[in-house]
């Protein structure tokens, strides 16, 4: 029975970002994190340019132009949406174009022909056998339209996991375009109402999608 | 799939395009990427022999600071992965001397809520002044995996979230969502 072994989610923001801020102390300054927390803080960089950090559950990387925070804890999910939100409730004017809810899972195949099948099932080897001498697959990626009414789209990737033997690594972007016109200012604001209202959903919708590419292999 | 190429499968995960937000890492551990150096790649975004040419190797990205052009230390990779058993959101309904009682909506599973009274010392000390009627807190009850076993664990973390003016949830609160998104 394929289990996930290793499960992590990220927010990540796009749009012109001042890293310099995002020191630790600046988030417990703003109480979104626990001073502990941050007083413990692993800092690889903090510069105009990126600022790059890690506490024990969260993992904050910053460029000008990229905003990602991730963690591998499950019962950190939702404070690391609320620390997403709080951001963006307090920097409310920074221009933000695009944001992704990400989810990743390695789930464990348990045995080596379950770990085929599914490669198999998902690219199916009869048209590449004549081209390539046992072929496997190593990163299919398929994109679909929102299935709801907001602007942007769902990309899922799948890999063979580099952690976990017989595994498979999942990963399902929840694409969310906030603003096509740079004359738009309220791309922080969507994107804090997005994460407010939307968040569940997109969980959901990540946990089963992953789950029903893994049971795909189990039809062979 | 073939087992061969996971070294490679490190570098395919590395972001490339700037408009994708995935975090595309296979490995949750190493997501710190930065795509500057990451030119002529196909309009897909996903040419890894490209991002080799460009790196020689697969191990972690650059970033170009200034003239400077800089590789970041590896964080150090988590280690330790909690699968929680059943989550929860809770609210504080009220407060009695050492313990605080609360209704569990659950956050996976039956949407059935229950009430439950909780020892204020489950709570992390610099967590219990957020311990009031109407908090919100979220409680994981599951397995946190480390390398030197599994460990049952209990994780209660309170909402810090900056509160909504009353000039935000006037204009905000009962507008139609969608809305901000018509063209």
């Amino acid at each position: 029975m394929p289990q996930i072994q290793i499960q992590g989610t990220s927010i990540v923001l796009i749009g012109n970002l001042n890293p310099a801020i995002f020191h630790p102390s600046w988030f417990a300054a703003h109480n979104l994190l626990r001073a502990e927390e941050t007083d413990a803080a692993i800092i690889n960089i903090v510069h105009p340019d990126v600022a790059s950090f890690k506490i024990e559950w969260l993992e904050v990387n910053i460029v000008r132009e990229r905003f990602q925070i991730s963690t591998v804890q499950e019962s950190y999910y939702e404070a690391l949406r609320d620390i997403a939100v709080g951001i963006l409730g307090l920097l409310s004017h920074t221009p933000i174009r695009l944001m992704g809810i990400n989810r990743d899972f390695h789930f464990d195949l348990v045995s080596e022909d379950l770990w085929n099948v599914l490669g198999h099932r998902l690219v199916p080897k009869q048209d590449w056998n004549p081209l390539l001498k046992s072929p496997g697959m190593q990163n299919l990626v398929v994109q679909g339209v929102r299935p709801d009414d907001l602007k942007g789209y769902l990309r899922v990737t799948v890999q063979p996991s580099a952690r976990i033997k017989y595994g498979v690594f999942i990963a399902v972007n929840d694409h969310y375009i906030l603003k096509t016109d740079e004359k738009e200012a309220d791309g922080a604001d969507k994107a804090r109402l997005i994460l407010s209202e939307k968040w569940d959903e997109s969980m959901k919708r990540g946990f089963d999608i992953a789950h029903a590419i893994v049971k795909s292999g189990e039809k062979g | 799939m073939s087992i061969e190429g996971q070294s490679q499968v490190d570098s395919e995960n590395v972001v490339k395009d700037p408009d994708v937000t995935s975090s595309h890492a296979e490995d949750v551990d190493r997501r710190f990427q930065k795509d500057t150096l990451l030119t002529g790649t196909n309009a897909a975004g996903y040419d890894v022999t490209e991002l080799r040419k460009q790196k020689g190797s697969t191990e972690g990205a650059q970033l170009q600071l200034g003239e400077l052009l800089l590789s970041p230390p590896k964080m150090p990779p988590f280690k330790e992965y909690f699968k929680a058993i059943q989550k929860w959101e809770g609210k504080v309904i009220s407060l009695s001397g050492d313990t605080f009682k609360a209704t569990l909506s659950p956050l996976v599973g039956d949407k059935i809520v229950q009430e439950a009274e909780i020892y204020i010392e489950d709570v992390t000390p610099d967590e219990r002044s957020f311990i009031e009627t109407g908090a919100v807190f979220y409680w994981s009850i599951g397995y946190l995996e480390r390398p030197s076993g599994r460990r049952r664990e209990s994780v209660i973390r309170f909402r810090r979230l900056p509160t909504w003016t009353s000039n935000e949830v006037k204009t905000k609160k009962g507008r139609d969502f969608t809305s901000y998104f018509d063209e």
